[in-house]
Order: structure tokens, then C-alpha cells, then sequence
């Protein structure tokens, strides 16, 4: 017990330690950094009132320490300001499209564990073999290619050969049942298909390490059964590497997403964090970090309960 | 005994040779090879064997198909699709080998002192490391480019930073198995100074790992700039780049498939060559695949 | 009465690693029978092919490894033919195995509970309160107190010699005919390792079950076994009954082996077997004729085939029947040469030592050692008695928190760099692992000529070339070897350029970590006789860390006793072995298992 509130305990610090990190950059870069944080945020062409209007909306007479507290403060009462761009409520801009990356995200995820789970187990097991040999290379290849070329190359043939899914996926928001969900099926293929390489190429590795491991050849000469040596014995032990594997993925997850929303228009944070920086709608960008960031740890949070979960040293430490 | 020479350390020939049979004994690197020599000699040569100026408008009617004029079609603007694949090789490689090699340096030096000096430095330095390593890179790059531009040079300085920290953390990792080899007490033990020890004891130990990571970031980062480019967040048109001319292309996707195909075929192909290099090498050198490599 | 298992003319080989369509033989012609209730100890060093005969034996087949021929029958079954799936239903039930490492051989991430109940599941199909009975009576049976808490716990949760235990206690669930034990001591504390070797006796012949012990340590085999076969290059090259520890060797190998192993009952110099081990089956010569002392011109033409002296006393040498039994050819003891203890070399006082991130007490904790001119002092404890650590204060690699260390009369500096140069020279370390203390990126030369390039920067490099030869020359190594890298290298030749190196600084201290349990008996012994060579060659002090009491007993002129960071015993290794005088020390020296060797039957 002593153990899961200490173990707990230091996770959740670094939890909050890595949120208040992302928010110190996001600030200094944004803020703090540049010379004048109005001229980045309105561009070349603002008139001198605006910028004034800016800088008294920011605070940015403040000393930093200051402003920064303010910022995170508003941050968190759910004050984000308004838009440079759009003079929309960010909150508006923002909120909505928050479930739809969540969703989109989720969804990628809890199909792509278990696939590379299967995978990686499969062929651990046929070392060497033409099975293992062609599927160790597809995911080698897959891993190594950018997110939106296989983004680019689902749309090619789902959507622009065969015609069976839309070309973009604005329809997430707007469409009716049918066509909502047709609008999250590419991008949450190709969020899959991103993810799954890496987590099957530690799978391999991992199973393979603990398959060479000597209390596996003794419970072998037990008698154990091949699928008992595998799920019982092997996978058990070569999960724990792998779980925290898994929580390094996460910020993969999160360019993933980023990427994939703009790929196929989709409309997500990700999508509106691209095309505010493209535009520097700094309120808008830094909000979308901070909820990203929120989200990120949350996830490597759930990584952390589930290796306590599995590890019992952890637990009774 | 002709052959013998007290001094001599690691024998350069020694390890060339080990190259060498890296390179013939695997089917990845030997094809990866291949692919990547093409590319170095597009880098190098490609602006002398494009047939038309990358970046001159209306060589041919826009969005044309593939014709013997012009092999890969022409783009929206009806600029010569082959050329700007020739040329844009150059831009792909230039940034984020700047980047990266600026990582190994900032990184690097920070990741091999850590490891080696161990004691207050590597107990500080490992907890800042951890902090900066829980950065979403891409998140951070974004905030970066939204307040300073899109400039090569912001891109560059922002791939090294988030990179850094993860070069740091696998040469400290490297570092630390060998500071704590026993022949490295020996050179201690015999009143050895550090800077010594480093040079020949440590740094021939961990140059095999340094060589698989460098690989291993520069594939990241290629494809990291290049996301950038599609994201429409780096090299500005009109310049040829494989990532941005997917960004303009990628509108006539329905109408004129080649100028899409062809940026990705071109990006696909490196990253995969440099993937399968990266990947036999570090079985080569015997690296645990295991170590979780932090993108 | 027919025996439980008969293994019969048993060979096997592994694929070559490079060309795989060759195969390396590894166990040949192997023959054995397991009785009822008794162990047969099987001996040999590393490589002789023991462990790969026993697993091979219950029908095993490792990775890469191929069954050439043999037979090996239980009851009707012949476990060689017998497929994989039938092999299951007998492995765990009617065999059993426990491996070297407990720690490494339990899955981790079960409960004791479901270790014990996997098998009594798969082979007795128990369920229920009546599963539950059978493991806790398990648990008690192998002297686990408190088995109710014990089921709910992670191996990881017990030392190393309970977890042995409970290893034991899943191998003896279904009351097997036939016990492979493979190591089962190796890595143990002495006192734990008397402890299994108890309960193992206790088990086999309580449950009558038909045991084969695999260990390198032939007095640990020769107290608890009935019989002994002793392997070499694959081979049974002896075997014989093992009557009250006692053995009388007739294959020059086991006497050259038992001249090998130090005894803590023994004063006196161990002989080393010169040249490497062989690891793979030889056709048609002796195995052994390439380091045996008796190799004639037939010994190199012909295969020895076992021949039989009675009483189930077999030996596999061409001319065992001319030679008879064999005596042995120990050093005799060495008189301690009076005076070199009379000036003082080394004297520490007070040490206490302590890592700085843990809160526990010092690990060396007021310890006073004084080292004579050209004596050899060794510092014996268990692991984690403090004792590397010591050594480690006085080569200025681990910063004391008091105490005081005087070389020669004057203080030394903590920190092995605010030392001179001189200091440098005369304070020389050899390490435990031969295969981490050498830069696998650097030659032989370049290696051994280092500290002198460093110590002695007026000399030139041609004087320093000859040196590097005279050293590999008083280290008995092959002037060829100079141009090798470590990798290329045996662990016994590894640790003799360890020692050139030393050497090569012209010390008047040396100090040695454990630098013989790494090795192999027959090469632990050459590496021994080689440190009482050069030392009396060039009256070099040496402070000797070792947990092995038997080869304190043969190497250490005094010896000074730790556990816990304390010193609780000092004087001349005579007095101590004889009249040792605390508790501890008597504990010690009371597990350790002892082999008288006789020269007649």
C-alpha cells in the first residue's frame, strides 16, 4: 500500500510538473520571448491602437511572473480570451472540437493495442520465419513513413479509387449519423495504422527477450502448455516494458492527431492549433496547447496506474 | 611482429571493415544503401539534371499529366513536377541535418558528461532531462513557429531543442554502461585524468551508439521538417520541397493524382531508406531494440 | 533393481554458428544409470557439456542443439523419441528440473501459490481445498516457515536461498521418479549453500525419488552424492561411488582436478591444469592428451574407451590400467617466509565507509587492516561484508568518511588523483570480471603498455615494446596474443593480461578483487599459482579479496575475517582455519563442503 502512494504520489507530481512545464514555454514563447508579443500576435499591418488594445488585453505592462499566473489562472477558470483572427470567444472555437479529437484519438488507440499486441506476440513466436520476415518488414516500412503520407495514400484509395469514404472530414461536425461516422473512419484508420508498427515492433522485441529468459525453459520442463508458456509465463512479464512504451507513444498520438485532423480537414484542435499558427492567433494556439498538454499527461497518468497495475513490485515496494 | 604497433588504438581498419560486412550482410542496409546514394546524388546534382527551373511558372499548361515533356506532369501553376523532385531534395536533407547535428552537439555533450561525471551534475541533469523529454515535440515546435515565423533558421533551432534531450538521453544512458566498466576504474585507479579517460577509454566504447542515433534522429527529424512543409508551416513557396508540394498539391488530388504521388513516393522513399540503415545498424552493433527510442 | 532412468550412449551436438550445416559434438557417448533414492553428482567445468547431457537426458531439446543418437528410458518410455506434447505430460510430473538462478527460474509475476499450483494442476488435475493442502504441506516440506503468507508472496519477495527453496518445492509437486538439479547452489552464500545441500539430500532420499546433481564443485558433490561422474569435452571421462567424501582418483583429469580445487582443509598451493578446456568431442585421440602430464604418443592417436575397475568404478583412459591410482601432486606448504610481515607496508586505521545516497549504516564500518612488506593478506566476508569497498577506499576509488590509510608511512590523499605519480606505480588493482576490465577497443600491447606510458613517461617506446613481451612472457601468455582485442580472448587469458597490466606498473601493493570466481577451477588455480609466482619473484604485497575460504586457505599468508563492515577476526590463515575463534567464523568454515582424496580404493 505504502507502495502504490508513493509510486502514485511521484507520478502525479511529474503530472503536474510536465503540465506547468508545457505552460511555461507555451508562455515564454509566446509572451515573454519576443520582443513585442503584440506585433507577433496582429502581424505587420496593425495599427498602433490595436496594439495598444492588445497589449492592455494581455497585461503586458505586468512583470512576466505576473502575467503568467494571471494567464494560468484564466486558464483554468475557463477564461480563454478571444480570437485575434475571428474576435470569436476561444472558448466557442475551442470546446466543441475538443470530444471530437478525444474520440478520434481514443478510438485509434484502443484498436491499435491489441492489434499490435497480436502481432508482436505472433511473431515473436516465428522468429525468422517468412511470416515474421514480411510482417517485421511491413512495419518497418510503415514505421518509418510520415504520418500524411499514409493519410495521403488512404485517401488515394478509399476515397479517390474506390469512392467508399469521403475525401475530407468535415462531416464530423455537421453531417448526419451516417456520414458523421464515415467522417472519423479514415483518419482514425490512418491514426492506427501510424501507431501500430511501433508498438508491434516492441512487442516482438519485448516477448522475445522474455521468451529467451530461464524461467520460461523451466516452465517449460513443467510441462506448461505452449499457449500457457505464452499468456501466462511470457506476455505477463513482456507487457510491462511495453505498457511503458505505450505512454512514450502518447506524444506520438498527440502529432498524430495533429497531423491527421489537417490532412483530412478534420474538425479537431489539431486542425485549428495548425491553422492558428499559421495565422498566429496566439490566444487560440496557446489555449489548444495547454489543453492538448492537459490531455497528455492525463494519458501518461493512465500508462502509470496501468504498469502499477501489472507490476507487483511497484505495489508493495 | 611486423604488423604490431603499441600505439595503436583502435585500428581504423578494423572498424571500416566492420562497415563493411554491416553493409554487405544485410539485405535492409544494402538496399537502404542504394536508395540513399541516389539521394545523395540527387542533393548534389539535382539542379544540373532538372530539365526546367524548379520554380519557374508555366513551363507547361498546370496540372498537365505525365507526358515525355514534362515526365511527372506539371503542378497547379504549371511548374515542371520532375524538376521540382530533383531539386527538392536538397532542401529535405539541409534543415534537419543542420538540426540534428546541432542536437549531437548540444545534446550530446550534455548526455556523455551526465553519464560519465555522474554524482550531483547527473542527478540534476537527469531530472531536468525527464521534464524536457515529457514535451510533445511537435506541440512545442508549433508555439515556436506561431510566435517567430517559419524562417529556416526558427525551424532549425527549434528541431534542436526539442531533439537535444533526446540525443542527451541515450548518449547519457551509453555513457553510464561504460563509466562504470571496470577498465575505466583501472585508468582511474592508475591516476588518470578525465579528460584522458574520456577520450580513450570511453567515447571509442559509445561511438557505435552515437552512429546508430544519429541515424535514427536524422530519419525523425527528415520526416519531422518535412510534416512541417505539409503542415504548410516551413519552406515558403516558391521553393521546392517534397512536404510542400504536397501542401499545394494536395487540392487536385482527384484531378492531377501525379503531383501528389510523385512528393510522396519521393519522401516515403528516403524515410524507408534511412529506416532500414537505422534499423540494421542497430542490429549490427548489437543495440537492444528494446531501448525505447523517443521520437 | 532397475534403475529409474537409463541413459544410454546419449550424443548430441550443436550447429555450428557460422557454417550451419556443421555440427560441433558436445556430449558423446554418455551413459548413465539413476537409481531410486540415491544422486549421482555429474562434475565438470564449464563447457564440458553437463548441463546440455542432463537436458538432453529428460528429452530436451535447446535451441540449435541435435540429437545424434542415444536412448533414455523411463519405465517403457524412451524420452528421445517421445514427441513434445507426451514429453509435457511427463515433464513437471514423472521429471522434474530446478535450474542454477531462482531468482531467474520463477516467472516473477506469479504468486508462490500458482507456481506451486501449475503443476499439481496440469499432472494431478487437484483443485480446491485439496490443491491448496498439497501446496501448503509443499512449502512446509521444504522448511518454508510460515507457508500460509508464503503462497500469497512474489518470489521476489524471499532471498535467494528461500526462493531456491521453493524451486525445490514446485520440482517436488507431483512426486517425480526422476530430479535434474542444475546448479542449484552456484551463487549462493556458503552457509545457504550447505543449507540446499541438506534439504536436497533430505528430499532425495525421503521421497526416493532419482536425482542427478550438476555442479562444478566436486567436494559439494562428494559430500552428498552416491556416485560421481566427472565430464570432460563431453565425455564421462570417470565415474565412480562416492563413499564418505571420500574419492581416489584414476583419470589423470580428476586428480589433476582435485590438485586444482583449493580446500580449506589443506594448506598449500593448488596446481593449475596448463592449456584451455576442451569444449567439443574428440574423435580419435584423448581429449584430455593435449594438458594431461601422463600424454604419450598412443594418447594421441587413439579414443580411450571407459574401462571397468569394479564396484562401478569406470575410467576412459588408455593408460589408467599401467598408471594405478594417481597421487597428488599439490605444492607442499609454503613456510611463511618470517620477516616479510615485520615492516609495514600498508596500515589502515579507523576506515568507515558509506554511499552517499543511502541512509543504512556504513558498509565498512572501523575496520584496521596492516599489510607487511611482501605479505599476502587476504580480507574474506560473504557478499556485502564490506570487504571490495575497502579495497576500493584504499585505491582511492571510494571516498572514506574516516579513518586513516598510511602507505609506507605517510597518509594517503582520498582521491586517487591528488596522489604522485609514485603512489600511482605502487598501488595496482585487478579486478573481479575479466571481460569488463579490459577496453574491448584496444589490443593486448596497447592495453599492457598504457601505465607504463603513464608511470613511467621516460621511458621509450621500444623499451616499453620489450617490457610488453617480457610481461606476456612472465604471464605465460603467446607473444601473438599481443595484437589481439580482448573479445578474442579466454577469460583465463583475459585475466592474465589483467595481471601484466598490474605488473606492468612495477607495484609494491597489489590489490586483488575476487579475481578468480569468474573463473573456471582448472584456470582459478593456474591464476593462483601465477599470483604466488610473481609476487615472490618481485616481493610484492598483496591484499587478496575473496569470498572462496578455500582459496584464502591456499593463497594468504594471514587473513582477516569480515561481515557486516566489521573485522571480526584477524591472524595467520594457519591459526584461523585451525582455531578459529569467533562464532562467524566457525559457521563459515563449518558449511564449507570438504573432499579427502586417497590415493588407494
Amino acid at each position: 500500500m505504502a507502495g502504490i502512494i508513493k509510486f502514485g504520489g511521484s507520478r502525479l507530481a511529474f503530472a503536474v510538473i510536465t503540465l506547468m512545464a508545457i505552460s511555461v514555454v507555451t508562455f515564454l514563447a509566446t509572451n515573454v520571448v519576443p520582443a513585442d508579443p503584440a506585433r507577433v500576435a496582429l502581424g505587420k499591418f496593425a495599427t498602433p491602437a490595436q496594439i495598444e488594445a492588445y497589449n492592455e488585453q494581455q497585461g503586458l505592462e505586468e512583470p512576466a511572473v505576473k502575467r503568467y499566473v494571471i494567464w494560468v489562472g484564466d486558464a483554468i477558470r475557463g477564461d480563454w480570451g478571444t480570437s485575434v483572427l475571428s474576435k470569436q470567444q476561444v472558448t466557442d472555437m475551442v470546446g466543441p472540437r475538443i470530444g471530437r479529437s478525444l474520440i478520434l484519438a481514443l478510438a485509434a488507440m484502443l484498436l491499435a493495442i491489441p492489434i499490435a499486441f497480436l502481432l508482436g506476440v505472433y511473431t515473436a513466436q516465428r522468429i525468422g520465419r517468412p511470416s515474421d520476415l514480411a510482417i517485421s518488414t511491413v512495419t518497418l516500412v510503415v514505421n518509418s513513413l510520415p504520418e500524411f503520407v499514409v493519410g495521403i495514400a488512404l485517401i488515394f484509395v478509399f476515397a479517390v479509387q474506390f469512392g467508399i469514404l469521403p475525401i475530407e472530414s468535415s462531416g464530423a461536425s455537421m453531417g448526419s449519423g451516417i456520414s458523421q461516422i464515415k467522417a472519423y473512419l479514415l483518419p482514425m484508420f490512418t491514426l492506427t495504422i501510424v501507431l501500430v508498427p511501433y508498438i508491434t515492433r516492441m512487442v516482438r522485441a519485448s516477448v522475445r527477450d522474455i521468451s529467451s529468459q530461464p524461467f520460461v525453459r523451466s516452465a517449460a520442463l513443467r510441462g506448461v502448455p505452449h499457449r500457457g508458456l505464452v499468456w501466462r509465463h511470457v506476455v505477463p512479464n513482456a507487457s510491462l516494458p511495453v505498457v511503458n512504451v505505450i505512454a512514450l507513444t502518447m506524444a506520438e498520438l498527440i502529432a498524430g492527431v495533429v497531423i491527421i485532423e489537417t490532412v483530412f480537414s478534420f474538425p479537431g484542435i489539431g486542425q485549428l492549433l495548425v491553422s492558428s499558427v499559421g495565422s498566429k492567433d496566439i490566444p487560440v494556439v496557446q489555449i489548444i496547447t495547454l489543453v492538448i498538454g492537459l490531455g497528455f499527461v492525463v494519458f501518461n497518468l493512465l500508462a502509470d496506474l496501468a504498469v502499477l497495475a501489472l507490476n507487483p513490485r511497484l505495489r508493495s515496494r | 611482429m611486423a604488423t604490431f604497433s603499441i600505439s595503436s588504438r583502435t585500428t581504423p581498419h578494423h572498424r571500416l571493415h566492420r562497415f563493411a560486412v554491416f553493409l554487405i550482410d544485410s539485405w535492409e542496409a544494402r538496399i537502404g544503401g542504394v536508395i540513399l546514394l541516389v539521394f545523395v546524388i540527387m542533393t548534389v546534382f539535382g539542379s544540373v539534371l532538372a530539365p526546367y527551373s524548379p520554380i519557374e511558372i508555366a513551363v507547361g499548361l498546370p496540372n498537365e499529366g505525365m507526358s515525355t515533356a514534362h515526365w511527372l506532369g506539371t503542378d497547379v501553376l504549371g511548374r515542371d513536377t520532375f524538376s521540382r523532385i530533383l531539386c527538392g531534395a536538397r532542401s529535405i536533407i539541409i534543415v534537419p541535418l543542420v538540426a540534428t547535428m546541432l542536437a549531437f552537439v548540444l545534446g550530446g555533450i550534455f548526455g556523455i558528461a551526465s553519464g560519465y561525471l555522474g554524482g550531483r551534475f547527473d542527478a540534476v541533469g537527469s531530472r531536468l532531462l525527464e521534464i524536457l523529454l515529457a514535451l510533445p515535440p511537435l506541440l512545442v515546435v508549433l508555439v515556436v513557429i506561431a510566435s517567430f515565423g517559419t524562417s529556416s533558421t526558427v525551424i532549425i533551432i527549434s528541431v534542436m531543442l526539442v531533439y537535444s534531450p533526446r540525443v542527451a538521453r541515450v548518449l547519457r544512458g551509453a555513457a553510464l554502461g561504460v563509466a562504470t566498466k571496470e577498465y575505466i576504474q583501472a585508468a582511474q585507479a592508475r591516476g588518470e585524468r578525465r579528460l584522458p579517460i574520456l577520450l580513450r577509454e570511453l567515447l571509442p566504447n559509445i561511438s557505435s551508439v552515437v552512429l546508430v542515433e544519429f541515424a535514427v534522429r536524422l530519419t525523425y527529424a527528415i520526416i519531422f521538417v518535412a510534416t512541417l512543409n505539409f503542415l504548410g508551416l516551413g519552406v515558403q513557396p516558391p521553393s521546392p520541397n517534397w512536404g510542400a508540394m504536397l501542401f499545394e498539391s494536395r487540392v487536385t488530388i482527384i484531378t492531377n493524382p501525379i503531383a501528389t504521388i510523385a512528393p510522396t513516393i519521393a519522401i516515403s522513399t528516403l524515410a524507408v531508406a534511412i529506416g532500414l540503415l537505422a534499423d540494421a545498424a542497430s542490429r549490427r552493433f548489437g543495440l537492444d531494440d528494446t531501448s525505447e527510442i523517443v521520437r | 533393481m532397475t534403475p529409474a532412468l537409463t541413459v544410454h550412449n546419449l550424443t548430441v551436438g550443436y550447429l555450428d554458428r557460422v557454417n550451419t550445416t556443421e555440427v560441433n559434438v558436445v556430449v558423446r557417448d554418455v551413459s548413465f544409470d539413476l537409481h531410486s533414492g540415491r544422486l549421482l553428482g555429474l562434475a565438470g567445468e564449464s563447457g564440458s557439456g553437463k548441463s546440455t547431457a542432463a537436458l538432453a537426458a529428460i528429452g530436451y531439446k535447446a535451441p540449435g542443439s541435435v540429437l545424434i543418437s542415444g536412448r533414455s528410458q523411463l519405465g517403457d518410455v524412451d524420452l528421445l523419441t517421445t514427441s513434445v506434447p507426451d514429453l509435457r505430460n511427463i515433464w513437471g510430473g514423472q521429471v522434474a528440473y530446478v535450474a542454477q538462478d531462482a531468482s531467474q527460474s520463477l516467472s516473477p509475476l506469479m504468486r508462490v501459490e500458482r507456481l506451486l499450483a501449475e503443476p499439481l494442476r496440469l499432472h494431478l488435475g487437484l483443485r480446491g481445498p485439496a490443491l491448496r493442502k498439497r501446496t501448503l504441506a509443499l512449502l512446509e516440506g521444504v522448511g518454508i516457515t510460515d507457508p500460509e503468507s508464503a503462497l500469497r508472496r512474489f518470489p521476489y519477495q524471499f532471498s535467494g536461498g528461500q526462493q531456491q527453496r521453493i524451486a525445490l518445492a514446485v520440482a517436488m509437486a507431483c512426486e517425480p521418479r526422476v530430479l535434474i538439479l542444475d546448479e542449484p547452489t552456484t551463487g549462493l552464500d556458503v552457509t545457504t549453500q550447505a543449507q540446499i545441500a541438506k534439504l536436497i539430500d533430505r528430499l532425495v532420499k525421503d521421497s526416493g525419488t532419482a536425482a542427478i546433481l550438476i555442479s562444478h564443485d566436486l567436494a559439494l558433490l562428494g559430500t552428498i552424492c552416491d556416485e560421481m561422474a566427472i565430464m570432460y569435452a563431453g565425455e564421462i571421462v570417470e565415474q565412480a561411488p562416492a563413499l564418505a567424501n571420500k574419492v581416489a582418483p584414476r583419470h589423470p583429469y580428476t586428480a589433476a582436478l582435485l590438485d586444482a580445487v583449493p580446500r580449506v582443509d589443506e594448506r598449500g598451493l593448488v596446481v593449475g591444469i596448463p592449456g584451455l578446456p576442451a569444449t567439443t568431442a574428440v574423435n580419435n585421440c584423448c581429449a584430455f592428451a593435449p594438458r594431461c602430464r601422463f600424454t604419450t604418443d598412443t594418447c594421441r592417436a587413439h579414443h580411450p574407451e571407459l574401462s571397468d575397475y569394479g564396484q562401478g568404478h569406470t575410467v576412459r583412459c588408455l593408460r589408467s590400467a599401467e598408471l594405478g591410482a594417481l597421487s597428488s601432486q599439490r605444492h607442499p606448504p609454503v613456510a611463511s617466509v618470517l620477516g616479510s610481515n615485520a615492516n609495514t607496508l600498508l596500515e589502515i586505521q579507523g576506515l568507515v565507509c558509506s554511499y552517499r545516497d543511502s541512509h543504512s549504516p556504513p558498509v565498512v564500518d572501523d575496520v584496521d587492516i596492516r599489510i607487511g612488506g611482501s605479505e599476502i593478506v587476504a580480507l574474506v566476508g560473504e557478499s556485502g561484508s564490506g570487504k571490495s569497498t575497502a579495497l576500493r577506499a584504499i585505491a582511492g576509488l571510494h571516498r572514506p568518511d574516516a579513518g586513516e590509510i598510511i602507505y609506507d608511512g605517510v597518509p594517503l590523499a582520498a582521491q586517487v588523483t591528488k596522489r604522485p605519480r609514485t603512489q600511482h606505480r605502487d598501488i595496482q588493482l585487478i579486478f573481479q570480471d575479466p571481460h569488463a576490465s579490459l577496453n574491448p577497443r584496444h589490443t593486448v600491447a596497447s592495453i599492457i603498455d598504457r601505465p607504463m606510458s603513464i608511470l613511467f613517461p621516460e621511458r621509450s617506446a621500444s623499451d616499453r615494446r620489450e617490457r610488453v613481451y617480457d610481461l606476456l612472457d612472465q604471464v605465460r601468455l603467446d607473444a601473438r596474443i599481443a595484437a589481439r582485442y580482448p573479445h578474442q580472448l579466454s577469460g583465463g587469458q583475459k585475466q592474465r593480461v589483467a595481471i601484466a597490466r598490474a605488473f606492468a606498473a612495477e607495484p609494491r601493493l597489489l590489490l586483488c578483487d575476487e579475481i578468480v570466481s569468474a573463473l573456471d577451477v582448472s584456470v582459478q588455480a593456474s591464476i593462483l599459482e601465477l599470483i604466488a609466482e610473481l609476487t615472490s619473484q618481485t616481493g610484492t604485497a598483496v591484499l587478496f579479496v575473496t569470498h572462496d575460504l578455500a582459496v584464502v586457505r591456499a593463497i594468504a599468508e594471514r587473513v582477516y575475517v569480515m561481515r557486516s563492515g566489521v573485522i571480526l577476526e584477524e591472524g595467520s590463515t594457519d591459526s584461523v582455519f585451525e582455531h578459529p575463534e569467533h562464532q562467524y567464523t566457525i559457521d563459515l568454515l563449518a558449511a564449507v563442503p570438504r573432499l579427502v582424496v586417497v590415493s588407494r580404493d
